[in-house]
């Protein structure tokens, strides 16, 4: 006879976006089919399930939970204990006792696919609407100004709905049952051409065939204005290129659908799934052979930065029935000057774009906060984030150490985010940009007084980056808050903890460009002894001088003969010129400034390292964009190991130490593997294999001096943070490295890597100081 | 030894006068040069200036100059800044053991032309040697009396929003000078000194207009930190056009060379000027006449918005905040 199962008691809570998405229902729901009783309830700042049913039920219970959660809801963590609770024969919601306390500012949702089937449904009333979207999509943070999340509270406000659009919006059974930016055709924002008397239908033809005819739209889209010209046209990108003084840096690609994008990109079902998934963000995909795009999209380049449509209208930009053969690929680049914000009203875009386009497509639906794409790249078959905005901000990462009190990250200097700490939950900004624009600098504290009132957040404490030059760190000078100062490499690998929810003390391997260190030097290859409470530097690259301030971040050559001049003080002048690094004249000015220690400083940044090596292997000398030269050493490196898969470091017979101990610990020995690469580019070796070789034998060191510290400490999880660890070649050698040697590894994926990330770290570092500061009391 | 400062020409005794005689004496003569304790002078009534500046240059000979003619030019520009005619200035130098005598004579006949060509009198001096080491060649300390004009209310607390900005030449020049001379990179950079005084220079300014509201000259920091003392003292913000700031092709190409921005390179004969945007026009029309500022340029304006803050547009668009003066990446440059 079989046994009757027992029936075992859980309670289930779950923490994340889970409040006005439709979730208890959802629990009923899913409780009911797979055979569970019990109850649930909205706790606040989590939802709180009691759960009766077997074992095997309550497993696919919370498979089901994560799985199935409703569209619009994510789930940061799922916390399940025994329960006492006696069983009960229903399942049942339980009206909330207490309101919520945590607030989710729900992100921008890409227009789904039962919405783009009705865009181009003759029958359906919102046949070619612009602005269609439903519970399920459409703009949430960009449109919103004050919490909570309700029609007269985003820029819809001001368009008062029609009688059919205010019957969905009121009514649970249709798919817009509070959908706030409801509208169609009778109703809402439209379309027009700026200073052109073109609106709603004929705008968007007009953009199509000016776009067609080569010629270069600004689009008013979710988060901010694009640039966008027909990616197969190579006079129209080349044009566009010019325009906007950006000679290589790669454009980012929107295919018009998955089919497009497959026949120019090679793409793995996950990153199908995240291409095509709710977010849109761009990723960066190899490119096809056989590709068609304009060889100026992305110049030496083997990757794409591809994305699909997101809103209504770009969907439009691409199909519409006006009889114009129309491309299946469009490059879509942020509608700003270099380095600027991206522009979000008219009265931007007329003053900045009007130069740099021949038509600028807009509407009348404000965009109150700015959001660019997303960037998103794969390791390891997982994603990791290059620039996380559009989607993704600003849904909190939530600690599970009970942390109490209010704290604001300001962010670094390039690429910056902002970060609001609220006891245990962190939410970091959509992307701010690089702070060498004044208009950045007022567009940051535009969006951080924004955030707060959303976030409903006062911070007690400002925190940010050491460096005195920043004006990031002036900007929190002048908040009138206490201001804590948290060193940059710190940050970054703080950041990858708090991502990993990891309170644990580890090894931070930070390789970055630079950031200023606590001695006044310039650091970026840094081994630290780190947890959440503080660290201490126990090793880094080899240093070297940097010299001519920030025109040796753009011109590597001038650190390859700063190291080389370092490295064979006999015959320099003979092993630059055969390299071909730059002229006599100027080798000579760079060693008599670093003789003198005129513009010099000793630095450590594995940035200009990379971009030396990318000079002495005479790939690239000089960058016109950020990275520039050390991203093209990763794309020949990566071009070699392709045609090369097995091979080890033991063919590179490099007999040099890897790492050399200190007083004060130990320095990887970076110069000794330079001076070795000089020779056997000199000898005339591949630079492919060079370029190979140089990742290898990093990864090597790192993982030695990971090795080193465990000696002395126990540690064994590493955590790899900077921006250096961009460099997938780099991050996936390390981190194999490091697990065979048996050491946990702690990466990124939803956080980024670069200085994006340091707000993150900045905020959870200034938290846990406030609140060991309350418990010392 | 007889061509070389000794320490016994710093004694006091014979020759000590010997020394003052040949060699300061023969150039500074003058109805008023003292040979007393204190120089007396016969002042009109009205507002003085007054002011002090000591000067150590490495290498002192440079290419457009030497540290003579720069301890005439910093004094004299400092009062003529205050639109007050240069009238006296009083010398103290401190040579070391061991100088030659010669070039003190050629540091001393550049002081005469300089003071010369400024109107003003040297009036009385003091001269010290020190041992070999305890200083660097020779410092030489000036100090000047002058008298305003009435019609002068200058002051770094008057930029007013709507002012146009004007630099009275290409900058950045004794900066570069001093560096190319000083470290031998082998350049092959043909750049001189800019270093000048500038009295007349002020004087026609004012002829032009009274309404000139700030007149500096961006001496040891360059025309950037000029600008930020002016945008903090004033309390306005200043917006500078990248591609209007008059720089040499020479001094570029250093800069460029050696990762220095030019506006924080000395200048020794350049005024920051702020007049009325009406004004500007006629200012710099009168500056292109004058010798020392035949380049002239208006290179910004005066905002209400972002005090204290200076703001340069670049050719490609974007609004960058001037990096704040200060720091350790340049070297002392007097
Ligand atoms: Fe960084
Ligand atoms: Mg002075
Ligand atoms: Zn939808
Ligand atoms: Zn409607």
């Amino acid at each position: 006879m079989k046994q009757k199962a027992e029936i075992l008691s859980q309670r289930i809570r779950v923490f994340g976006v889970v409040q006005g998405v439709g979730f208890r229902p959802f629990v009923s729901r899913t409780a009911r089919r797979v055979g569970i009783t019990g109850s649930v309830t909205n706790k606040g700042s989590f939802v709180e399930i009691q759960a009766h049913g077997t074992k095997e039920a309550l497993q696919a219970f919370l498979r089901c939970l994560r799985q199935d959660a409703p569209e619009r809801s994510d789930i940061l963590k799922i916390e399940v204990t025994a329960s006492s609770a006696l069983p009960e024969s229903s399942f049942e919601i339980i009206s909330s006792a207490k309101e919520s306390s945590d607030i989710f500012v729900p992100p921008d949702i890409a227009v789904c696919k039962t919405c783009s089937k009705e865009l181009f449904d003759k029958h359906n009333r919102r046949y070619l609407h612009p602005f269609i979207n439903c519970t399920a999509c459409g703009p949430r943070l960009t449109i919103l100004d004050i919490m909570p999340y309700d029609r007269e509270r985003t820029s819809m406000g001001k368009f008062p709905m029609c009688k059919k659009c205010e019957q969905e919006y009121t009514h649970p059974q249709t798919r817009r049952y509070d959908a706030q930016p409801v509208c169609c055709n009778d109703c809402g924002p439209q379309v027009y051409l700026m200073g052109r008397p073109e609106r709603g239908a004929d705008a968007i033809i007009q953009t199509r065939r000016a776009i067609m005819d080569g010629k270069i739209a600004a689009v008013k889209g979710i988060g901010g204005f694009h640039l966008c010209c027909d990616a197969k046209n190579e006079t129209a990108v080349r044009r566009l290129r010019q325009l906007k003084h950006r000679p290589a840096k790669p454009f980012a690609v929107m295919f018009r659908d998955l089919s497009a994008a497959k026949e120019n990109c090679c793409i793995s079902p996950k990153q199908a799934d995240i291409l095509d998934g709710c977010q849109k963000p761009i990723l960066l995909l190899d490119r096809k052979p056989e590709s068609t795009l304009a060889k100026q999209t992305a110049p030496g380049n083997p990757r794409i930065g591809s994305m699909l449509p997101y809103a209504p209208l770009q969907l439009l930009l691409f199909t519409y029935p006006d009889g114009v053969a129309m491309t299946d690929s469009l490059i879509m680049t942020s509608g700003n000057v270099s380095g600027a914000p991206i522009c979000k009203c008219d009265a931007d875009a007329a003053a900045e774009l009007s130069g740099f386009c021949d038509v600028i497509l807009s509407h009348n639906r404000d965009i109150l906060t700015r959001a660019d794409d997303s960037v998103m790249d794969f390791l390891e078959d997982k994603p990791y984030m290059i620039r996380r905005s559009r989607g993704y901000a600003p849904l909190p990462f939530l600690l599970s150490a009970p942390l109490h009190g209010q704290v604001l990250g300001i962010g670094g200097e390039l690429k910056n985010t902002f970060c609001i700490g609220k006891n245990s939950l962190f939410y970091p900004s959509a992307y701010v940009g690089d702070m060498a624009d004044i208009r950045t600098v007022e567009a940051l504290k535009e969006s951080i007084s924004r955030m707060e009132t959303l976030l409903e957040a006062s911070p007690q404490v400002v925190a940010c980056d050491l460096h005195p030059k920043y004006n990031t760190v002036r900007m929190a000078e002048e908040m009138g808050l206490p201001v804590m100062r948290v060193q940059h490499h710190f940050a970054h690998i703080v950041s990858c903890l708090a991502e990993n929810d990891c309170s644990d003390e580890v090894i931070g391997v930070s390789f970055d460009g630079t950031g200023y260190g606590t001695d006044g030097t310039i650091w970026g290859g840094e081994f630290l002894r780190a947890s959440y409470g503080g660290f201490t530097r126990l090793g880094c690259i080899q240093p070297f001088l940097q010299v001519g301030g920030d025109a040796s971040a753009r011109e590597g050559w001038r650190i390859a003969v700063s190291m080389l001049h370092h490295l064979f003080p006999e015959d320099t002048p003979r092993r630059i010129q055969a390299l071909g690094l730059c002229s006599a004249q100027q080798a000579q000015v760079v060693m008599r400034m670093a003789d003198q220690n005129l513009n010099s400083v000793p630095s450590t940044s594995t940035g200009r390292l990379f971009d030396a090596v990318s000079a002495i292997l005479g790939i690239r000398t000089s960058s016109t964009f950020e990275g520039e030269a050390s991203c093209a050493l990763e794309f020949s490196a990566e071009a070699y190991q392709k045609q090369h898969l097995r091979l080890s470091a033991d063919s590179f017979s490099y007999s040099e130490p890897l790492l050399r101990s200190t007083q004060k610990g130990f320095v990887l020995c970076t110069d000794r593997l330079v001076g070795w690469l000089t020779q056997q580019r000199l000898a005339g070796e591949d630079t492919g294999k060079l370029a190979y070789a140089f990742h290898i034998l990093l990864a090597d060191m790192v993982c030695q001096g990971c090795r080193k510290i465990r000696q002395d400490t126990e540690l064994s999880i590493c955590a790899l943070s900077g921006g250096v660890f961009q460099n997938r070649l780099l991050t996936g050698l390390c981190a194999t490295r490091l697990r065979d040697a048996g050491f946990r590894v702690l990466l990124h994926s939803m956080v980024p890597p670069n200085d994006g990330g340091l707000a993150l770290g900045q905020a959870t570092a200034a938290m846990y100081l406030l609140n060991k500061e309350r418990n010392d009391k | 030894m007889d061509n070389t400062v000794t320490l016994a020409h710093g004694a006091g005794g014979k020759q000590t006068s010997q020394l003052i005689d040949s060699v300061f004496k023969a150039h500074f003569a003058n109805p008023d040069f003292t040979a007393d304790d204190a120089a007396v002078l016969q002042v009109d009534s009205g507002r003085l200036a007054f002011t002090t500046d000591g000067f150590i240059v490495s290498p002192y000979e440079f290419p457009g100059g030497n540290i003579g003619k720069l301890s005439i030019c910093g004094t004299v520009n400092d009062l003529s800044c205050m639109g007050a005619k240069p009238l006296y200035l009083a010398c103290s130098f401190v040579i070391e053991e061991g100088f030659p005598l010669d070039k003190l004579e050629e540091i001393a006949a550049a002081m005469e032309k300089t003071a010369k060509e400024a109107g003003v009198r040297i009036v009385a001096g003091d001269t010290k040697v020190a041992g070999k080491g305890q200083v660097d060649h020779i410092f030489i300390t000036t100090t000047g009396i002058g008298r305003l004009m009435d019609c002068a209310h200058t002051s770094g607390k008057y930029a007013k929003p709507g002012d146009a900005v004007i630099v009275t030449g290409d900058i950045g020049r004794h900066g570069c000078a001093i560096l190319l001379a000083r470290n031998e990179f082998g350049i092959d950079a043909d750049v001189t000194s800019d270093c000048a005084p500038l009295w007349g220079t002020v004087k026609k300014m004012f002829d032009t207009t009274d309404q000139i509201h700030v007149v500096r000259d961006a001496t040891r920091g360059g025309v950037g930190t000029v600008l930020y003392e002016i945008a903090d003292q004033s309390h306005v913000g200043i917006q500078l056009d990248a591609q209007k700031i008059p720089v040499a092709g020479e001094v570029s190409g250093v800069c460029g060379m050696l990762g220095l921005e030019p506006l924080y390179l000395a200048c020794e004969g350049r005024l920051v000027v702020f007049v009325p945007k009406e004004q500007a026009q006629a200012v710099v029309d009168t500056l292109h006449q004058c010798p020392y500022s035949k380049n002239a340029a208006v290179i910004g304006e005066v905002t209400a918005d972002m005090p204290g803050k200076v703001v340069m547009k670049t050719e490609i668009g974007l609004q960058t905040l001037l990096p704040q003066p200060g720091g350790e990446l340049l070297p002392r440059i007097c």
